[in-house]
């Protein structure tokens, strides 16, 4: 075992104090940090490039993932690879709704996700307990980037938890629902909340991803990059809606279908992904 | 494109705290900057609380925030003796709260309460009283207090006790 390594040498509570030489915390922390340190100097959200990183990356690999990247880079014309920190998903949603959202503007569709994301958001963590004294600063950065058009002010941490918080009050405003896929792990909701939604660097799961659609009020599709056979290779896709659809106003059909946000899963992580212009 | 410096945030984030401990203080704690000039160290005073070892004394804490503040964690060290199975003999507090899920070197339970920006100065301080009033010798930090609060709880009390005298100056 390397000397680096903090569990050689640890001990467990029940030792005789002669075995002192159990790592300090920051000891522990720092080794931590160090083993990260290649991940955390990725780009928070890359630039769009083609599969064929990914498909070089899959090349020896399981056969029913290249078969699926290669069918994928047949209607979608490439990806954004976002950091491994565990806010991924969080991060993924900010960058490309904000992207939507300017591409849109001023179209229905728009109005309506500005004003479920904005005020509507707000309203929905009062009601569920949050301070917003303490947490508006962060609604504002998330608020002030979409409204600008600003993917760089979208990608910030404060808007990862943001986006947190509005997951974790539509958690708490379904909680019936929630709670019947949620008991099975945790003993209660608020438990799960606390250790699993509001701490940053903490992965997205099912529950999440229904949670900030909702939020949001808006339709989140993942691509499932898995190892399952699929017929002639293709993409297993899961779409999910908001719970409570958003009220579009005087939709005109020249406006086209209303967009999504579409990401690529593979275990742990989430890449943004774009479909080729139709 | 207007961007607030992360540090501009954590400073009126830690102005608002301050302002709401200091108008609804709880009982028998007390925190705040130790200067105008430094927002980002604190004081704090904690009463111990009753029918504890700890009861009559007040000990004395610092709590440094990093620059990040709320995103991360600030750093608890009591300045008072405390000899306690959950704060280092150099004075810092070992509990969950102060740590986010991930910085594990504890390997805490699952499911326990983990720093995260909806947490706040108050709720560690209600915590650490929690901590004083209940040690959790599944984690511990100090590894003499937690096997003599486990094996001779008369002779614990008796230094706890004593620490608790010389909180006081006395």
């Amino acid at each position: 075992m390397s000397d680096n390594n903090p569990a050689a040498g640890s001990t467990s509570a029940g030792d005789p104090p002669a075995a002192y030489d159990r790592p300090t915390d920051e000891q522990i922390l720092s080794f931590e940090r160090k083993i990260k340190e290649p991940e955390s100097q990725a780009q928070l959200v890359g630039p769009l490039t083609s599969f064929d990183n990914l498909i070089a990356e899959y090349a020896n690999g399981n056969p029913a993932i290249l078969a699926k990247l290669h069918a994928l880079s047949t209607s979608y014309c490439g990806l954004r690879a976002t950091r491994r920190d565990g806010n991924c998903f969080y991060r993924a949603i900010a960058f490309r709704l904000c992207e939507l959202l300017a591409s849109r503007r001023g179209t229905p569709w728009a109005d309506a996700v500005v004003l479920r994301l904005g005020p509507e958001c707000r309203e929905v963590a009062k009601e569920a307990g949050y301070n917003m004294d303490l947490m508006g600063d962060f609604a504002d950065c998330w608020e002030d980037a979409v409204r600008d058009g600003d993917v760089e002010g979208a990608m910030a941490d404060s808007v990862v938890c943001w986006l947190r918080i509005v997951t974790a009050a539509v958690l708490k405003k379904n909680s019936d629902l929630f709670e019947a896929f949620i008991l099975d792990s945790y003993p209660t909701l608020e438990l799960f909340i606390g250790s699993q939604v509001e701490p940053m660097n903490v992965e997205a799961d099912q529950p999440h991803i229904v949670a900030i659609a909702t939020a949001l009020g808006v339709t989140i599709r993942i691509g499932n990059l898995d190892s399952s056979s699929t017929a002639e290779g293709a993409m297993n896709w899961h779409e999910i809606d908001p719970l409570e659809p958003l009220a579009v106003t005087s939709k005109v059909d020249t406006d086209g279908p209303d967009p999504v946000v579409e990401l690529l899963y593979r275990p742990g992580h989430y890449d943004i992904v774009y479909k080729q212009a139709a | 494109m207007q961007r607030r410096p992360a540090a501009s945030t954590a400073l009126k984030r830690l102005m608002t705290e301050y302002k709401e401990l200091t108008t609804n203080p709880p009982d028998g704690i007390h925190a705040g900057p130790v200067s105008e000039e430094d927002f980002f160290t604190w004081e704090a005073l904690i009463s111990g609380p009753d029918d504890t070892p700890y009861e009559g004394g007040v000990f004395e804490a610092t709590i440094t925030f990093p620059k990040d503040y709320p995103l991360s964690p600030p750093v608890m060290k009591f300045t008072s003796p405390m000899f306690h199975p959950n704060v280092y003999s150099d004075g810092t507090v070992c509990i969950s709260i102060l740590h986010p899920p991930g910085d594990d070197p504890h390997q805490y339970e699952h499911a326990s309460e983990r720093w995260s920006p909806v947490q706040s100065v108050e709720k560690i301080l209600l915590s650490v009283v929690s901590m004083l009033a209940e040690p959790n010798d599944e984690s511990g930090a100090n590894i003499e207090a937690c096997k003599m609060w486990r094996e001779d709880r008369a002779r614990f009390e008796e230094i706890v006790r004593a620490n608790t005298l010389k909180s006081l100056g006395l």
